[in-house]
């Protein structure tokens, strides 16, 4: 059974009343343990499609299955119980909570979802990471890596089964990016943890075992012509089914939803 | 409890002045309230230490028709012979003056040296005979009884310094090596003098009367049967009480000032509410996308609204614990004051009593007024959108004027269910028992209504006000910058718009009462007040002006007329005490202003018809052309009421007479003050000094107001002296609402620095964009002080348009609580003051925020997110 589904999903906002189309009919599938790198254009949906696969955000039409469990259908408070149990998120500037410590960070998933004996949880992460020594810091107090390496932490003690990263290393230096990744990947895979990675980065997409392209709210094949399914193989192993650009193999058999609503005009974008 | 402690308490530490400022208005609120809980324990205790301590070990005491010498000898034999009596005590309690604090000597006219005391404080003097054994136990009391010692008491007090000089009705007694006794320890710090029965009755007045007859039943009686027996045989006119039961003037006088000790607690606490709101609503709005992360990795609702509540509820408990310190220190002054009142009516001090129910009050108070403040905005904070935040486009709360309108409307309509119930309250004068609390209910609506539809009005009063400034570029994006976040925006207005709203309506009020202070006094005190007792002076004080001294001003060539007065506290129980007056010279008759229902009628009055104030009539639901029963020494006697009218003070229920039907029911009274009118060609103030120069050559007169023991306190003024203390006393009395004022202010200021400074936070990217578009720093820091001081003005105008609200609807609903009417005279200059004030205090807090607006660094700015 496929980790992550999406049949259909369209996402739209209104800004300043007009409506802007994030994502349109996107189908995708993600396989448990299973990498994937979602790169695109500003404003192709990477980001809204991340929000939605993690339950923060309902989509328009459409269905996301998370694990089995159609999110579309469940409410607000059994959404955040899924989301603290089930996925992990990685966000490009961090978002550590400034007033906690780096160990109260890392715990704070764990104590949402009132879970005992956090303590040696958080330990083992904080020394996976390599920032044990900075329990007790604050995060002003870290460097740009520590505080994502804090931040991977955060998403993976709940040991999710689904971790969303938005341009994990988009706020960092090549180097310290590389590292972070390494840390990233190789956490995913010992965890058989799924991995959706939002990035603009092309080294970091050539680790993916698979990479989506995402352009005006349509998942595409590489060369940007015509529209390709985000269906994997389900292998995990990178090796995909695709005819993509030769960094990394990408899935076809694309069905574009609908580009226009019954609202209005539809301008493309803008939803990441 | 750790989620609590690390989102909700935790952040707090990041945020130390906003949090501590928070505490502090909270303490500031739940002191008040706390000081006025403390201040009713301390005065109920008191009040029974002190009845306790009188009746020592005796059940029920009988008291008269009027307080002094109201029980005559057939009464005090009927209910010592009553069944079931074991003792009968006579007593005669008189309130009087002593004058001891200090020790002076003096050499008179014959060249002796002479030492007496000065200093006035008020003492208890008790007249008894042998039968006060029964309470105190056996002191040698003569087998033939007590008699007239002539002006040498058995004893007195610790209290009472040797060589004091007590001012009775007959002039000063010097009290030289009295002994000393040593119980009654809780009767005023021993500041009591016991003197025999018969000598008591003398000196103050009593003829053969007495004041009190406490009662010991016999072994195995039941006292409910006794009292039974005991009413049917005194009469209604007397009363049966129990014994420990306090002086019931106190509890009359002092049950008139909680009440309004009780507003201002009601009103800190709103104040201290209104700081927790404005806290809340800033730590979360700085907090949006924290709580939006909370949310990503899976915390629900409830934990967002705990994180708002946990930190208003820490906030709360923090305040209000330092409020219960605080309220004993507020409570400390305000005792003292309560004490020198009680003192002035029943020689009964009052004492602090704190107990545990303080801090524990204090603490609830806190965390109820800081949760109560905090719901609203953690209904906001449960709102957020937690992509909307990530993605960076919910960062402000952008909302068309449409539904400002609405919300105005909305909160609009609470204030008119304010003003409506306050005009249902004052209708007819507020003669129903329903009215006083409707109104005061009403104003509390009203107000805080008034402070939403300030919140409400921020945006939509800036707009117009904007365009002021609307010709710069800093201008303009002040404005913008204003309109867009005005929730914010909001925060600071109401901060200034309570602080000017409160000076104008302290100013207002205190101008109104000088203003209707000034008419009444000059239009009806047409004469010169000479008193023995000061002005003001409680009418259970036992004072005289001697008799030499009225027959020496009778005899001034200056004087027209001397108009008497008399004054008596008819009626028992403390919901039936009646100040009963007349005036040779009777103001009802002239101050037409005051009159509610009725009407003044000079020969109705003189006929023997009776004026009374609101109080009284709401009491006894009486209306013109009803009767009033008015207990006298020779039974009730049903008086038929004239008017109503706006009066009140200390002493709470009044009916006023003419002298002539107050001398037929009450008999001659000591004469306490005499008004002097002046001779055509003779002013006021010449008639004052020739009054004192007439005393003090008068041969018969002159020994009371020299230097020397025999002086008396003898007070001398002309209308305008009366105007002028009047005036003081009111200002004192306004004093905490300007104290309030000031902390508002300060209030004010941080609230405006403190957003200022989270907006500049929050805006740095767009500070660096607009350095890197060409802004200069001097601009940028005008943007922010512009902001500034548009906050002011908005502030200023909302303040002062709440403010003539407000002001309207306390002078409408004063009468209610503290029973003067005065009229409506709002002071505009102060509204020019206040918002002069609200916009340095502005500039001054946004100096800083603009400070660091204009040293933005461009480059780390734009990669600021």
């Amino acid at each position: 059974m496929a980790l992550l589904e999406m049949h259909g999903v369209a996402k739209r906002y209104r800004r300043g009343g007009e409506e802007v189309a994030a994502l349109r009919g996107v189908d995708l599938t993600v396989e448990a343990g299973e990498l994937v790198a979602l790169v695109g254009p500003s404003g192709s949906g990477k980001s809204t499609l991340l929000q939605l696969a993690g339950g923060l955000d309902l989509p328009d039409e459409g269905r996301v299955v998370v694990a089995g469990r159609d999110v579309t259908s469940l409410s607000v408070a059994e959404r955040a119980r899924e989301r603290r149990r089930r996925v992990g998120f990685v966000f490009q500037f961090f978002h550590l909570l400034p007033a906690l410590t780096v160990a109260e960070n890392v715990e704070l998933p764990l104590l949402l979802d009132r879970r005992r004996d956090r303590g040696p949880r958080v330990r083992e992460l904080l020394d996976r990471m390599g920032i044990a020594h900075r329990a007790r810091h604050l995060p002003s107090e870290l460097s740009g890596g520590e505080m994502q390496r804090a931040a991977i932490a955060r998403a993976l003690v709940a040991e999710p089964e689904l971790l969303l990263a938005d341009e994990p290393t988009g706020n960092l230096d090549s180097a310290t990016g590389a590292d972070v990744l390494d840390l990233l990947t190789a956490a995913v895979r010992d965890a058989g943890t799924a991995l959706v990675m939002v990035t603009h980065d092309e080294a970091a997409a050539a680790r993916a075992g698979r990479v989506l392209h995402l352009r005006d709210g349509r998942l595409v094949a590489a060369d940007g012509n015509g529209a390709a399914d985000g269906a994997g193989d389900g292998d995990g192993d990178g090796a995909g089914d695709g005819d993509g650009d030769g960094r990394a193999p990408v899935s076809t058999h694309a069905t574009a939803g609908a580009a226009t609503t019954a609202a209005g005009p539809v301008r493309d974008g803008a939803g990441s | 409890m750790r989620t609590l402690r690390l989102l909700a308490w935790r952040p707090l530490r990041r945020r130390p002045l906003r949090a501590v400022l928070a505490i502090i208005a909270v303490a500031a609120g739940t002191a008040m309230a706390v000081s006025v809980f403390v201040v009713r324990t301390s005065v109920a205790r008191s009040v029974a230490d002190f009845g306790a301590e009188l009746s020592g070990p005796t059940e029920l005491r009988v008291v008269g028709a009027v307080r002094r010498g109201g029980l005559g000898p057939e009464v005090v034999d009927r209910v010592a012979a009553a069944d079931g009596v074991a003792g009968a005590v006579p007593v005669v309690q008189a309130v009087a003056s002593l004058d001891g604090l200090e020790e002076h000597t003096w050499v008179d006219p014959g060249g002796r040296t002479v030492t007496y005391r000065d200093g006035w404080r008020r003492v208890l003097v008790l007249g008894v005979d042998c039968s006060i054994e029964a309470l105190v136990g056996d002191h040698g009391c003569p087998e033939d009884g007590v008699t007239d010692r002539g002006d040498v008491p058995f004893a007195v007090g610790r209290g009472v310094p040797d060589g004091s000089r007590l001012q009775t009705n007959h002039g000063m007694v010097t009290l030289r090596n009295r002994p000393v006794y040593e119980g009654f320890d809780g009767l005023g710090d021993g500041a009591f003098v016991v003197y025999p029965l018969p000598s008591a009755q003398r000196l103050f007045d009593r003829g053969d009367g007495v004041d009190v007859v406490y009662v010991q039943p016999e072994d195995g009686v039941d006292v409910g049967e006794l009292r039974t027996r005991l009413d049917e045989l005194v009469g209604e006119h007397n009363a049966v009480l129990d014994a420990d039961q306090g002086p019931p003037e106190v509890e009359l006088a002092l049950g008139s000032a909680l009440p309004v000790f009780s507003l201002l607690g009601l009103f800190g606490l709103g104040i201290g509410g209104l700081l927790v709101h404005n806290t809340v609503t800033l730590s979360l709005e700085e907090r949006r996308r924290e709580l939006a992360v909370v949310g990503a990795l899976g915390g629900t609702r409830r934990v967002v609204a705990w994180t708002a509540l946990g930190e208003a509820g820490v906030l709360g408990a923090f305040g209000g614990l330092l409020g219960a310190a605080g309220g004993l220190l507020v409570a400390g002054p305000i005792v003292d004051t309560m004490s020198n009142f009680t003192e002035d009516v029943a020689a009964m001090p009052v004492t602090l009593h704190a107990g545990v129910g303080a801090p524990v009050l204090g603490a609830l108070l806190g965390v109820v007024v800081a949760l109560g403040a905090a719901v609203l905005p953690a209904r906001r904070a449960l709102r957020l959108s937690v992509v909307d935040e990530l993605s960076g486009r919910g960062r402000f709360e952008e909302r068309p004027t449409a539904r400002h309108l609405r919300r105005v409307a909305g909160f609009g309509t609470v204030v008119l269910a304010g003003v409506a119930m306050v005009v249902a309250a004052t209708r007819g004068g507020g003669l129903a028992t329903w009215q006083p609390p409707v109104g005061a209910l009403g104003f509390v609506v009203m107000a805080v209504g008034l402070l939403l539809v300030a919140a409400a009005l921020a945006p939509v009063v800036l707009a117009p006000v904007g365009r002021l400034v609307e010709g710069s570029a800093a201008g303009r994006l002040a404005v913008a910058n204003l309109l867009r976040a005005p929730g914010r925006t909001a925060v600071m207005v109401v901060a200034l718009t309570g602080a000017v709203a409160t000076a104008f309506v302290a100013a207002g009020f205190s101008r109104s009462i000088e203003r209707s202070l000034t008419r009444s006094i000059l239009s009806n005190m047409e004469g010169v007040s000479v008193s023995a007792a000061g002005e003001g002076a409680n009418a259970n004080l036992d004072v005289a002006l001697p008799p030499e001294v009225v027959d020496a001003l009778r005899a001034m060539p200056e004087v027209d007329e001397v108009h008497e007065g008399a004054v008596v506290l008819a009626g028992a129980g403390r919901d039936e005490v009646i100040s009963v007056s007349a005036f040779g010279d009777p103001w009802v008759l002239k101050d037409r202003h005051a009159v509610v229902a009725g009407e003044i009628d000079p020969a109705r009055f003189a006929a023997g018809e009776v004026v009374i104030n609101t109080l009284l009539a709401r009491d006894q639901d009486l209306r013109p052309g009803d009767e009033l029963r008015l207990p006298t020494p020779s039974g009730m006697v049903e008086v038929p009421v004239m008017a109503v009218i706006h009066s009140g003070g200390p002493t709470g229920r009044e009916a006023t007479l003419s002298l002539d039907r107050h001398r037929e029911l009450y008999g001659p009274q000591p004469l306490r003050a005499v008004n002097l009118h002046p001779v055509p060609g003779v002013s006021y103030d010449e008639l004052a000094v020739a009054a004192v120069a007439a005393v003090a050559n008068d041969p018969a007169a002159a020994r009371f107001v020299q230097e020397g023991p025999d002086r008396i306190y003898l007070h001398v003024s002309t209308p305008d002296q009366v105007l002028a203390e009047a005036r003081g006393t009111v200002r004192t009395t306004m004093l905490p609402f300007w104290t309030l004022q000031r902390g508002l202010l300060g209030v004010a200021f941080v609230a405006i620095l403190s957003t200022l400074l989270l907006v500049g936070v929050q805006r740095q990217r767009e500070m660096g964009m607009l350095a890197a578009a060409g802004m200069t720093p001097p601009r940028l820091a005008q943007m922010v002080l512009t902001e500034a001081g548009l906050v002011a003005v908005a502030g200023a105008v909302l303040g002062a348009l709440g403010g003539l609200v407000t002001l309207w609807a306390m002078i409408e609903v004063a009468p209610l609580v503290i029973g003067y009417a005065n009229d409506f005279h709002p002071d505009g200059w102060e509204a020019v003051r206040a918002g002069n004030g609200a916009l340095w205090v502005a500039l001054l807090a946004g100096l800083w925020p603009a400070y660091r607006a204009a040293t933005t660094e461009v480059v780390p700015a734009l990669r600021y997110e």
